[in-house]
């Protein structure tokens, strides 16, 4: 479980660079994948989540 | 350096600073629910200071809105993600949800 817990703050972090990297390069296009990955981030713990609760 | 570009510099170093201190607490807190919490720091303080950040450095245009659906995927969403998460756990460590009425909650009723 502290691999998911893991896997959320690398997703959230990663989000989070996304954005100050289209902020320093004045490249707004790359703020659609911060958007991006803080969905996909999301959608992928919760997956996880309900795989670990129910299976593993 | 103007005002604004050293307040952006300010917002930027704080966010970078709670994200770091949140990611350091997650390795080396002991405990799984205890570890959960820290979490909160960087979905909550880290992003909305970048939200400032961006809203300054590029004032009111699409920067910022991306930026504001960014913060509003963070906020929302990982709320319901760490829900999500120690429910799992719970279920993992016990095989259920629902408190046993024998259960003892630490710190909880505590007289």
């Amino acid at each position: 479980m502290e691999r998911l817990l893991g896997l959320e703050m690398a997703g959230v972090v990663e989000a989070m660079f996304l954005v100050t990297f289209a902020l320093a390069l004045n490249r707004s296009n790359f703020l659609d994948l911060g958007l991006a990955m803080g969905l996909l981030a999301f959608g992928g713990g919760l997956v996880f989540a309900r795989f670990l609760e129910r299976w593993l | 350096m103007t005002t604004a570009q050293w307040a952006i510099d300010v917002l930027l170093f704080s966010s970078l600073a709670v994200t770091v201190f949140s990611c350091i607490a997650l390795v080396f807190v002991s405990g799984f629910f205890n570890r959960l919490h820290y979490l909160g720091p960087v979905t909550s303080v880290s992003i909305t200071l970048l939200l400032a950040a961006v809203i300054l450095h590029s004032g009111w245009g699409q920067a910022a809105i991306k930026t504001f659906l960014v913060w509003f995927v963070l906020v929302l969403i990982n709320a319901v993600l760490t829900h999500a998460t120690a429910r799992a756990a719970r279920v993992r460590e016990l095989g259920h949800w629902t408190p046993d009425p024998t259960e003892k909650i630490p710190g909880a009723g505590a007289k």
